[in-house]
Parts: structure tokens; C-alpha cells; sequence
């Protein structure tokens, strides 16, 4: 059974207005059944909540369905809500709170929402006919959007926990006239890009190769495009994001440094909605509607490059294009079951064809997931033990790969890396009114293959062929101790056949309320990684990952964080939030560079680190006229090698602030993006020479025969000087027809800065130079989004 | 304009480039020496870093150096700066002929190796010779480059950390125009087709004549060669005390003479 709510929400205008107009079915008596249970779960009044925020939350972010019901009559929209879902309900709740509606639960299970003075009053609960013999006409109401994060102040202890909404990806990061969620997930405290060109990020010191990057739970491994410059996800279908910087929750894991959860967005209209976004570089189309009277939602979008294109009509060559596709599906089945299904395929291609040569680097990511939630409303009974209030179970399955296949110089020189990763995991949950009890399983099947056939710079020399089979289980509870007191406390035990290896994780996270508006947090939690990049951390173009797991030879990586914060929230718009970081790294693994392909064994050198650092943003959420944030980090990373020589790693960024506002206007919106870096480490070239070869067949050293040897300072032992930079971009929203349309232009670097990424050296030269290698300059860029 | 961004990309960011002179570092010699059990010559290139300061066809070769090899048996063998000319010519060379110390190159024998520059400084290094004697150069073998699959097995050499498997594509007479052979390190065998290409795309058998040699090799030249070098990484690891570079051994085990169609 399931709790649905009958009224009528239709979004006055542009969604921005905000403007929500109720109407309401007949007034019921109310039973309560099942309400209090919920109710439970509200701990903090908040000074407004608008049923728009609800909407979007329940119908975005708590995978609520949204329908058109047109039978039953004035009640137009149902809101499905499973009964133990904690934010839809508090949602609920706050939306009768604040609008002075009451809820009451109809002997279908359906829950309507009432004015707080009655039109008329029954003794008896009255059939769902009833509830809709009259509609209550109800005024116009102003509503302002609350957060998710505000929501689950109180009822979750979030450490390290950091939401991006697909509202917020596009204001803040029109980059290269690309709406690019990564991009604004770089813009949060604690996760820095080292720069404009790295597929990466690196997360509260980490390396770049830990961060769990999930889409709709199914892991995805390479999620950047053109070496790190654009995501994989597509801003139209991006619902919203998760990230977990630090002390995640037992349900996560398989990396040391964070975890990036993208939920899919779903249409929760009727009839056929889409966007198309139009620039320079790309055109994103996108397409969903809500079917079979909101028991389900479809939605589909793509995007291409075209520079080859337009190069192409100019008769010139740009031989690289890249594209992607994503399908994301859900249904409500009978029994109140959900199915909901992804896919996603993306595929950069760099092909060179012509008389004399031929070049081909094909690398992409794809995905196939889906996900069966069940929910039992009384919960379930299992050998005669009751399991919660109301418990809910999920069951999901995926196939995501990740695959590079270059062949250089006519197929001469080849290089191909395949990550195929299959799993099946699940979860079983409970919910009472002080607890949220989580079992869960997943086995999951790795297949990871790296060939070389020459050896090139920079590129990883050894091949590999490595099958990894792991099972993982996990318990998490959250524990509401007291009205102050929130824990949430759990592990895992994780089981690496290949590595014959277990690990027991332990993870405890603590909130502690001072009062309504104010916490402390802690944090604390194992972390263990078996599955690790080739791509070296000391080079700064990082274009793609290579992957490889952990076997009988490469032992599973472990990290330790420990995280003490505290969250204000200022007023319901607005939030602080510090935290301060230690992770303690064992077992990391290097790629070594001057690895024997000959010797299996010494692919990697171990490493053992440390960083520190604290980081806060403060916060406004969209209200008013502007939103935005400000978020600083400190990092203080070091890592030893074996030999005990200790260094500062080249993602060490010490100071980074960041700096976001959207201002919008009634036909405006002006974004601007700010940010101020200290410089990251580098290994300084100190002087080079020629290696010269020795020929056995003329016995002879011949003079053009030679590359180049360099010789270096200590690992990382400078700095890039500071950086800083002021990315804007401003839109014009309008209407053509029934389509919004929102031209826009996009500058990247205004000022044009002069910031380096790295330094080149020349000691051929006399004298010997050195020169920098630059991010982006001045960078204009315009295109037009459409939407309907 | 999208020509502009991706120019911005590429091109359009060179032109932002910033530029800093910087001051020549004192510079530290380079030693490239190989003992070639099958070489009736033995060679020493001694050059120094910073090759821009004071290059010469791409050189900065130490001239007036005190070179010498001293046998297992104690014979101080001393070698000669060469005096060729042309285009092959490399300044900073340095010729030991072992005829005229009477002396092959022992197996297993440990060689060492000393230095002393114009400017003082002092290097010093040793390598053991692969414990096997060299192969002879095989008679010439017709071998069709479309169909045909060189395929090359040998035996494992004791002394020997790995086998370098090279193929010389040679211009005949004139080999100034010869490109780079086409080296991998290999264990036991090694096949490469005929119509393989190099990583610069061009073809591995490209000319009439091309040489097959497999050499056993020490570990000093093993290791050396066979790093990655970038301005990442630092030198290759050399075994060397004084300098940089590498005094390492090689001895030929297999050696074809193919006859390219």
C-alpha cells in the first residue's frame, strides 16, 4: 500500500515564477493511519516550505511519481508516496504545516491534503467518490523552494554530504557553452579539477582515480569526455547529485575518497516535454512525458560534437568528436513495486585517415541498469520478527563497461584498456519511528584487460588480464538516540576472491543539534579500494583512466577518515557549513613507470599518505533574485614512497576558493564564477641530455639516433605560481510561441589570466627557456537552449 | 567560431604561452658506453648536459678526456678520442681497438670502467659481460615483406637480464639516411610481421636490407634503455658514479641478414 495525495498543482508560468495554485478536494475527517508514524520523523519547523518544493523533491529527488489522474474529478494530480519514505513524508507534512492544510488518509490508502478549517466534517471516513464531489478553490499562493539539504537536517547526520540539483548545474557552470554537472561539482568545498584538461577530480587530497561515480547507483568509470573538458552526464537528464566528500555511509564503497551519486530526472508531465540546447561546440536534445496516467515516466536525451562537422565545411580537419545518449525509464508496477531503468552509452572518437596514415582512439562508457523497489507499508514480518513500521526492499542490477581501444600509426601501435563490470546488488529496509535499519548485499564481477604493443610516453608499458570477483555486505542504521542525538552507524564486510581478501569497514557518523538550526557532526569510516587507475598522478593531462584491479600481487587499498564539522543553517535559504578532515592512506599504488613488461609484479609502487584540511561553504539556495555559494578548502597531502622519501603529491592544492552567483532578473540571468587557487605541486626540470643507442648492427653510435633524458629536481618539489580566474555567463529567457527560449553567452577567463597547469622546458635551447602551459585564455562561446 | 574554439583548444592557447629564460645549470657529463662482445671496437661517448649551451650538431661533447677499460685480467686498456669526420661523425667519441691490447671480450668477465674529463671530474663503472660468446651474421634470407613473419627464438644467457631484439633497416652504402631501428626487450622469441610499421607510422622493414639482431644484454644496459624518459620521471637509472648515462654489455645471439621484397 501506498500513501497518495489528491490535489492539484499547476505551475503558474516559467518554473522559476513559483507561483502555485491548490485546489482541493472535499474535507474529510481525518483517520491518521499511518501519519503519526511519519510525523514522527519532523523535528525542525521551518519558517516556509512551498508545495513546488515538495513537488520537485517528492518527484525528483525521492523517486516519487507525480500523475494526472483523470478520474477522479478536480483532483488532477497523485502524488505516490511510499509510506516510509522520510523526506516525501516530511515533505507532506510540512506542506500541511505550512499551508495550513491538514492530511488525511482515505480507506484506499490514499491521503488527501485539507484546508485547516473544514468545509464540512463527516463522523466517517468517506469512500474516495466523496473526496471528490467538490473542489475547494483555493488562492494563488507565493511559494519559496526548501532544499533537500535543509530537510534532512534533522533527520540525517550528512557528513561530508554536498547536493547539486539540475537547477543548479546549469546557472553555474555554462563552460565551453556546456551546462556540465562535474564541472559544478569542481565548484564545491573539499573537490578540486587540477586543471582545465584533467579527467579527474581529486577530492579532500585524494587521488583522482577514488571517487565512486554512480548513475542512478550503477557505477560508471570514466565520466568526462576530451580528457576531463566535458561530463558524461547531460544536463537535461541530471536530476540531482549527491556528493559524499568524506565519512560516507556503509552502503559505499569500493574507493578511498568519495563517492558522486547522479539521480536521473524524470518528467512528471504529461504529454511530450523536452529541451535543446544549441552552441557553438554541441547540440543536446532531450525528450520525457509521464505515461499511463503517472504510473510512469520516460526520458531521453543526446548530445554531439560537431566541430568535425563545421571543420569539415571549411575544409579543415578537427578529427575528434564525441557523443552521448542516455535513456532513463521508470514504472510503477502493480503491488506498488517501481521498476526504473538506465541506460547510458557515450563514445569519444579521434580518427586521422587519410593516404599515408591512419589513427583511430575510440574510448567511451556504457551502462545498463535497472532497479526493482518494493514497499510494504506495514512492514514485513520475517520468522516472525516485524521488520520496521514499513520496510522497503530493493533489488537492482547493472552492466556498465568501460572500454579504449587506440590504434595508432595504421594499427601498427595499439592501445586498448576494457573495464566490464557486472553486479547485482540489493537492499532490504526498515523504518520505525527511531530507526532506519539498511541490509544490503552486492557481488559484483569485474573483467579488466590493459595491452600495450609499444612503449609510449606517458602510457602504461604492461598488459594485464585480471578478473575480480568481490561480494560485499553492509548494515547501516540511523539511529534517532534523542531529539538532539542523531547516529548513524554501520559496516561492511568486503571479500575480494582474486586477493583472497576480507576486510571488515566500520563506519559511524554522529549529529548532535544544538538547537533547530545548528549541529555538530563527526565522522569516522574505513575505506578500501580494489580497483585503481594506470594513469600516473604527477602528469597533469590526464585524458583518460586505465583501469586494473587488485590480485594476489596488488594488495587492496585502504584509507581511514576521520571528519569534525558544524552546519548552521542561516535561515531556510541559507547555510554554513565547516568541516575539518584527516585521512590516513595505506596501500596505495602508483603506477610505476619504469616497470619491466617482462617482470609481472612491478606495475605498481606502494605508497602510504596523509592529508588534512578543513573546507566550508556557505550557501544560498535559489529564493530570491540570487543564489550561489563561496567555498574554501585547505589540503595539506603528503604521500611516502618506499624508499621514506616523503612528498607533497601533485594534487596537493593548499587554498582553493570558489566563488558562484546566479542573478536572475525577470528576463536575465547573469552567472558568474570565481575562483582563486594556490598552485599545485610539480617536478622541475633541472636539465636534459641525449640518450644515445648504442647500434650492434653498424657497431656504430649514430648522432640523430637519441630521445631525450631529463634530468629532474625532487618529485613535486615546486609549485605552480597561484591561479585565479572569472568565468560569466549571461541569459536571456524568453518565449517563442509556446517554447522557452533562452539564448546565452559564455565567457570563460574575462580577464584573461595567465594561469599554467605545467611548465615545458627547452634546454636545447640557448639559453635554455622555460614556457608555460596555459589554461584557458579568453574564451567566448554562445548558444540557445529551447524548452517545452 | 568553432574553428576559434578549437582553436582554443590547441593553437589559440599557444599563443598565450609564457616564456622564462632560464639559467643555464651547471652541467654534469653523460657517459654512452656499450661493450659489444661482437665489435672488434670498443666505444665511449662522453658528452654533458644542458645541450643547448654549447652544441655542436646537436652535441656538447667533452674533448681531451683520459678514458679507460680495465679487462678482468687487469689490463688497462686506453681509449682514443676518434678523429672521423662526417656526417656520422660524433665529437666526444672515444675508440678502444682491442687488437691492440691483444684482448676479446671475456664472457662473464667484469669490465670496468674510467673516466677522468678535461674539467677534472671523475666517473667510474663496471658491467659484466652476458655470459655467452656472439653469434655469427647468418647468410642472407630472402624475406617478402607482405607475407612473411620474421620470427626469432633463442636461448636465455646467463649474466643476461634481457635480450634486446633490434631491426636495422639499413641505406646502403650511405646510412646517414637510415631511420631509427625498430628495438623491443623480449625473453625467449619475438615476432614481428612484414608489414608491421613503426610508431611513427613507418614501415619496420623498409629498405632491401634489414637486420635482425638479438643481443643478450646486462643489467646496466637493460635498465637504462629500457625506462620510459619524460619530464616526469627524472633519468634513467644509471649504475654510473660521477655521471650520468650508462656503462653497460651486450653480446649478439642471434644475427639475420634479410633480404627485403
Amino acid at each position: 500500500m501506498s500513501l497518495s495525495v489528491g490535489l492539484v498543482a499547476i505551475v503558474d508560468g516559467p518554473a522559476m515564477a513559483q507561483n502555485v495554485r491548490l485546489e482541493q478536494g472535499t474535507p474529510l475527517e481525518p483517520n491518521g493511519n499511518g501519519v503519526p508514524a511519519l510525523r514522527t520523523f519532523i523535528t525542525n519547523a521551518f519558517d516556509s516550505i512551498s508545495v513546488q518544493a515538495a513537488l520537485t523533491m517528492i518527484a525528483v529527488h525521492a523517486r516519487i511519481n507525480i500523475t494526472f489522474d483523470p478520474t477522479l474529478p478536480g483532483i488532477d494530480a497523485r502524488i505516490t508516496i511510499p509510506a516510509h519514505d522520510r523526506t516525501a513524508a516530511t515533505a507532506l507534512l510540512e506542506i500541511a504545516r505550512v499551508t495550513r492544510f491538514r492530511i488525511n488518509v482515505l480507506p484506499s490508502g490514499q491521503v488527501v491534503v485539507l484546508p485547516a478549517a473544514p468545509v464540512r466534517a463527516s463522523a466517517h471516513p468517506p469512500s474516495d467518490s466523496a473526496a471528490a464531489e467538490s473542489i475547494q478553490k483555493l488562492p494563488v499562493i507565493r511559494t519559496e523552494a526548501a532544499r533537500q539539504e535543509r530537510l534532512s537536517f534533522g533527520v540525517l547526520p550528512s557528513v561530508g554530504t554536498l547536493s547539486v540539483s539540475g537547477r543548479d548545474v546549469a546557472p553555474a557552470s555554462h563552460y565551453l557553452a556546456q551546462a556540465d554537472l562535474l564541472r559544478s561539482v569542481q565548484l564545491l568545498p573539499g573537490i578540486e579539477a587540477r586543471n582545465d584538461y584533467s579527467a579527474g577530480l581529486n577530492v579532500r587530497g585524494g587521488e583522482a582515480d577514488q571517487n565512486l561515480i554512480l548513475l542512478d547507483g550503477y557505477p560508471i568509470y570514466n565520466p568526462f569526455h576530451l580528457g576531463g573538458l566535458f561530463g558524461t552526464f547531460m544536463e537535461p537528464m541530471v536530476g540531482r547529485a549527491d556528493v559524499y566528500t568524506g565519512g560516507f555511509p556503509a552502503r559505499f564503497d569500493g574507493r578511498l575518497s568519495s563517492v558522486l551519486d547522479v539521480r536521473s530526472a524524470e518528467e512528471t508531465r504529461s504529454a511530450l516535454h523536452g529541451t535543446a540546447e544549441v552552441s557553438l561546440l554541441s547540440t543536446t536534445m532531450s525528450l520525457g512525458s509521464a505515461v499511463n496516467g503517472g504510473r510512469g515516466s520516460w526520458m531521453i536525451a543526446g548530445r554531439r560534437t560537431y566541430a568535425d562537422a563545421v571543420a569539415a565545411l571549411a575544409k579543415q580537419v578537427v578529427p575528434y568528436h564525441f557523443g552521448d545518449a542516455q535513456v532513463h525509464f521508470t514504472h510503477l508496477l502493480p503491488g506498488d513495486a517501481r521498476i526504473a531503468l538506465t541506460a547510458y552509452t557515450g563514445l569519444d572518437v579521434i580518427g586521422v585517415y587519410n593516404f599515408t596514415d591512419r589513427y583511430s582512439v575510440n574510448w567511451g562508457n556504457r551502462l545498463l541498469g535497472g532497479t526493482l523497489t518494493k514497499s510494504f507499508p506495514n512492514g514485513l514480518s520475517l520468522l516472525g520478527h516485524q521488520m520496521g513500521d514499513s520496510t522497503r526492499v530493493e533489488q537492482q542490477a547493472s552492466i556498465s563497461r568501460f572500454g579504449i581501444d587506440a590504434k595508432i600509426a595504421s594499427n601498427s601501435t595499439t592501445v586498448s584498456n576494457e573495464a566490464n563490470d557486472f553486479r547485482v546488488a540489493g537492499a532490504l529496509s526498515s523504518y520505525t519511528p527511531a530507526h532506519v535499519r539498511s541490509v544490503g548485499y552486492e557481488v559484483a564481477s569485474q573483467q579488466l584487460t590493459y595491452n600495450s604493443s609499444e612503449l609510449l610516453p606517458l602510457f602504461p608499458n604492461s598488459a594485464y588480464a585480471q578478473r575480480n570477483v568481490s561480494g560485499s555486505v553492509y548494515y547501516d542504521d540511523v539511529w534517532r538516540a534523542s531529539q538532539k542525538l542523531i547516529v548513524e552507524a554501520g559496516g561492511r564486510v568486503d571479500a575480494l576472491a582474486e586477493s583472497h581478501w576480507v576486510g571488515v569497514l566500520p563506519r559511524l557518523s554522529v549529529k548532535y543539534l544544538i538547537n533547530d538550526n545548528v549541529a555538530v557532526t563527526g565522522a569516522f569510516g574505513d575505506y578500501a579500494q580494489w580497483v585503481r587507475s594506470l594513469s600516473r598522478e604527477d602528469v597533469p593531462l590526464r585524458i583518460t583512466d586505465f583501469w586494473i584491479g587488485s590480485d594476489s600481487i596488488f594488495p587492496v587499498s585502504r584509507a581511514r577518515h576521520y571528519v569534525l564539522g558544524l552546519e548552521r543553517w542561516v535561515n531556510p535559504h541559507r547555510t554554513f557549513r565547516v568541516e575539518g578532515f584527516y585521512k590516513i592512506y595505506r596501500d596505495l599504488l602508483e603506477p610505476n613507470p619504469r616497470d619491466d613488461a617482462n617482470r609481472p609484479g612491478d606495475e605498481f609502487l606502494p605508497l602510504a599518505g596523509r592529508a588534512y584540511g578543513g573546507d566550508f561553504i556557505l550557501r544560498q539556495f535559489e529564493s530570491g533574485r540570487f543564489s550561489g555559494w563561496a567555498s574554501y578548502t585547505y589540503t595539506v597531502s603528503t604521500r611516502t614512497q618506499p624508499d621514506g622519501y616523503r612528498f607533497f603529491p601533485s594534487q596537493d592544492r593548499r587554498h582553493d576558493l570558489n566563488l558562484v552567483g546566479n542573478w536572475r532578473s525577470d528576463s536575465y540571468a547573469l552567472s558568474m564564477r570565481f575562483n582563486a587557487a594556490s598552485g599545485t605541486p610539480y617536478t622541475n626540470v633541472l636539465d636534459e641530455y641525449y640518450r644515445r643507442t648504442y647500434d650492434p648492427t653498424t657497431q656504430a653510435y649514430r648522432p640523430f639516433t637519441r630521445d631525450y633524458a631529463y634530468v629532474t629536481g625532487p618529485r613535486d618539489g615546486e609549485r605552480l605560481p597561484f591561479a585565479h580566474r572569472l568565468d560569466v555567463s549571461l541569459t536571456k529567457s524568453g518565449h517563442i510561441g509556446g517554447a522557452a527560449v533562452s539564448p546565452f553567452l559564455s565567457i570563460v577567463n574575462i580577464y584573461n589570466a595567465k594561469n599554467a597547469f605545467g611548465y615545458g622546458f627547452d634546454y636545447t635551447a640557448s639559453p635554455p627557456k622555460r614556457y608555460s602551459l596555459p589554461q584557458f585564455s579568453f574564451l567566448p562561446t554562445f548558444g540557445a537552449t529551447v524548452s517545452w | 567560431m568553432t574553428t576559434a574554439l578549437v582553436c582554443g583548444l590547441t593553437g589559440y592557447l599557444a599563443g598565450c604561452v609564457d616564456t622564462k629564460i632560464l639559467v643555464p645549470p651547471p652541467s654534469q657529463v653523460v657517459v654512452h658506453a656499450t661493450l659489444d662482445a661482437a665489435s672488434a671496437d670498443q666505444l665511449v661517448l662522453l658528452e654533458r648536459t644542458s645541450v643547448g649551451s654549447t652544441s655542436i650538431n646537436g652535441q656538447s661533447p667533452i674533448l681531451g678526456a683520459a678514458i679507460s677499460i680495465t679487462t678482468p685480467s687487469g689490463i688497462v686498456m686506453t681509449a682514443h678520442e676518434d678523429q672521423a669526420g662526417g656526417v656520422n661523425a660524433i665529437k666526444g667519441q672515444y675508440r678502444i681497438s682491442l687488437s691492440d691490447y691483444g684482448v676479446t671480450l671475456a664472457p662473464g668477465g667484469r669490465y670496468t670502467l674510467h673516466v677522468r674529463t678535461d674539467r677534472g671530474e671523475e666517473v667510474s663503472g663496471s658491467t659484466v659481460i652476458p655470459n655467452t660468446t656472439a653469434a655469427m651474421l647468418s647468410p642472407p634470407e630472402v624475406f617478402f615483406r607482405k607475407i612473411d613473419t620474421l620470427r626469432l627464438h633463442w636461448s636465455r644467457v646467463e649474466g643476461a637480464r634481457s635480450y634486446e631484439v633490434r631491426i636495422q633497416s639499413l641505406y646502403l652504402p650511405d646510412i646517414s639516411f637510415t631511420q631509427d631501428a625498430y628495438v623491443v626487450f623480449a625473453d625467449t622469441s619475438a615476432s614481428i610481421a612484414g608489414v608491421e610499421r613503426s610508431v611513427l607510422n613507418n614501415p619496420i622493414f623498409s629498405t632491401d636490407d634489414a637486420y635482425a639482431t638479438v643481443s643478450a644484454v646486462d643489467v646496466n644496459y637493460y635498465e637504462y634503455y629500457v625506462a620510459q624518459s619524460d619530464p616526469f620521471l627524472g633519468v634513467p637509472p644509471s649504475h654510473l658514479t660521477g655521471a650520468l648515462g650508462v656503462f653497460g654489455s651486450m653480446v649478439p645471439v642471434t644475427r639475420r641478414h634479410l633480404v627485403v621484397h
